[in-house]
């Protein structure tokens, strides 16, 4: 199979013709919090026992969901979770309570696969799990985001065969664009950093103390409001290097204050970003894939 | 009073992870236990005691994980840790890898062993490379075991039982209240302390427990004299916290058992579409 090259088809940075659309409402940061489950599927997936030293993702459904919707409440502000459908599966109640409190959810993987599959597997598991997370929600998820950041020729195709309006799992871009797809179909990619704006890389290789991880945040979100524009963390409420615990969300709920106390940013789901986008195509970069 | 009013607003356990050969051979291999592989012996001649010496002055009665092999090697080990009205559990294996054999057996084994060396059965158990199968907890309780300390999926202790009605306690640990893995990662001592004084402090502030995972190797333990300068200021900290209790880890699952009614299924894991 020969390697496949996505075309930069529209970049206002690189032809210094024009500028990008400004942010809607003339804010001056729109921000995403995001969320990812990542239950006991994350170790399934790996053929692993998700029990003892590997039991983190338990924490999610028992804990960790649950003080993460507190927060939320506290702060009156929206996140976006993106839920495996084995998660889903193993805690539906949990997974419900996500949208009854008015949150987005996505899809994210079935087993969390950060491998490659063949095609037709790839795609049979794309669709079990939006038709678990579709029956169970009695609605459809308009995103995704891969596990681990895997994506395929086939991925895009088989969630636009979906329904699927949004991605967000690539790197390559500090503010949301659209993607085209060939023959007329395109969706929005809405792309995350997980060195910088992600727990796991912290809390598992780095194991960094909390504090300095909420400083780092801060800083980040710091940099980005002085030049205005998009902002997205991402989260995951697991144990050990996710942030379910008390210490994380602590550290969390500090940033996201902090990110409050700022004039002109405002909290979006991620499906207000695609609309957004999406309402005003020609004005957004565009990867043609 | 209740129960419950019983135990206090933060318990807090001293688990102390003992690997004086067991691992230590496992790696070795035909190199023997010389060079790089007498961390663990470190523990035995040097870290241990360092602890037992730390643990008297503060008051505090620990828990130590062995497998009953170091501790038939060690028996003045052995007795300084009985003199002390220390607790000794079992640190054991039922799956060598991922997907590996379940190895059962090994725990009512491991269990007579140690209570053939100590004089007293075992009442917990902890996985000495973190692999905990389905069947594990069910048979821990089948075998007379009264709680695991392995998990790290909840703030506090919790009651499994089975419809046959035993019950088992879960002591679940937390990887920044931990030393092995900032050592291993070669944090200095002072980030280390870092972590762990975050984590307690969010945990005494959630209502949650504390269960601080301690090892006595040389390497990426806590044996070493600035090791346990730390650990000393960090212990004599807890202790000023007003309701935060140390407990044997055995203690505190009775305490916990006897205080909740609750049960819960062991846990489960169904079969994936894959």
């Amino acid at each position: 199979m020969s390697m496949t090259y996505p075309t930069i088809s529209r970049n206002y940075r690189a032809a210094a013709a024009g500028q990008p659309a400004p942010l809607p409402d003339g804010l001056r940061c729109l921000v995403a919090y995001t969320i990812d489950f990542d239950g006991m599927g994350n170790e399934v997936g790996k053929g692993w026992a998700p029990f003892g030293a590997h039991s983190a993702g338990r924490y999610s459904s028992r804990r960790g969901v649950d003080r993460h919707l507190d927060m939320l409440q506290r702060l009156g502000i929206p996140a976006t979770f993106f839920v495996p459908g084995y998660d889903a599966e193993c805690s539906p109640e949990v997974v419900k309570r996500i949208a009854a409190h008015g949150n987005e959810i996505g899809a994210h993987g079935y087993v969390h696969e950060g491998t490659l599959l063949a095609p037709d597997e790839e795609t049979r598991r794309l669709k079990l799990t939006h038709n678990i997370l579709s029956d169970l929600l009695g609605q459809a998820p308009r995103g995704w985001r891969s596990p681990s950041g895997q994506k395929t020729r086939v991925t895009l195709p088989a969630l636009h065969d979906l329904g699927y309006l949004y991605d967000s799992s690539d790197k390559d871009a500090d503010s949301p664009y659209m993607l085209d797809l060939g023959e007329g179909r395109s969706m929005v990619e809405i792309p995350n950093n997980t060195y910088s704006l992600d727990d796991f890389p912290f809390f598992h290789f780095s194991m960094t103390p909390v504090s300095e991880v909420q400083d780092q945040w801060q800083a980040e979100f710091d940099a980005r409001y002085a030049e205005g524009g998009f902002f997205m963390l991402t989260v995951h409420p697991r144990a050990g290097w996710g942030s379910g615990t008390p210490s994380r969300v602590a550290a969390v709920e500090n940033v996201l204050r902090h990110i409050q106390k700022h004039r002109d940013v405002r909290f979006a789901s991620l499906s207000e970003i695609q609309a957004w986008v999406a309402s005003n195509a020609a004005s957004h970069d565009e990867v043609r894939v | 009073m209740s129960q419950q009013a019983q135990l206090a607003t933060c318990p807090a356990v001293i688990g102390v992870n003992i690997d004086v050969e067991i691992l230590d051979h496992a790696n070795a291999g035909k190199a023997g236990l010389f060079g790089r592989y007498s961390y663990g012996r470190y523990g035995v001649r040097e870290g241990a005691w360092r602890m037992l010496e730390l643990f008297a002055e503060l008051g505090i009665q620990a828990t130590f994980f062995a497998a009953p092999e170091d501790i038939a090697r060690h028996p003045e080990l052995l007795k300084a840790l009985v003199d002390g009205g220390h607790e000794i559990a079992v640190r054991g294996t039922v799956c060598a890898q991922h997907g590996g054999d379940e190895m059962l057996d090994t725990l009512a084994r491991d269990r007579e062993a140690m209570r053939a060396l100590v004089g007293t059965a075992p009442a917990g158990w902890r996985a000495m490379n973190g692999l905990v199968t389905q069947g594990t907890l069910p048979a821990l309780a089948r075998a007379g075991y009264g709680y695991d300390s392995t998990f790290q999926d909840d703030d506090v202790p919790y009651v499994m039982a089975d419809k046959a009605g035993s019950t088992l306690v879960e002591l679940p640990v937390f990887d920044y209240l931990t030393d092995a893995l900032f050592f291993a990662q070669r944090h200095t001592h002072l980030r280390a302390a870092k972590a762990w004084r975050e984590e307690a402090d969010a945990q005494y502030r959630a209502g949650g427990y504390v269960n601080f995972t301690l090892h006595t190797r040389g390497d990426t333990g806590s044996g070493r004299l600035p090791q346990r300068r730390l650990v000393e200021a960090f212990l004599r900290e807890l202790q000023g916290r007003p309701g935060l209790k140390f407990y044997r880890a055995m203690d505190l699952a009775d305490a916990w058992r006897n205080a909740h009614a609750g049960r819960e299924p062991y846990p489960f894991a169904p079969t994936p579409q894959i």
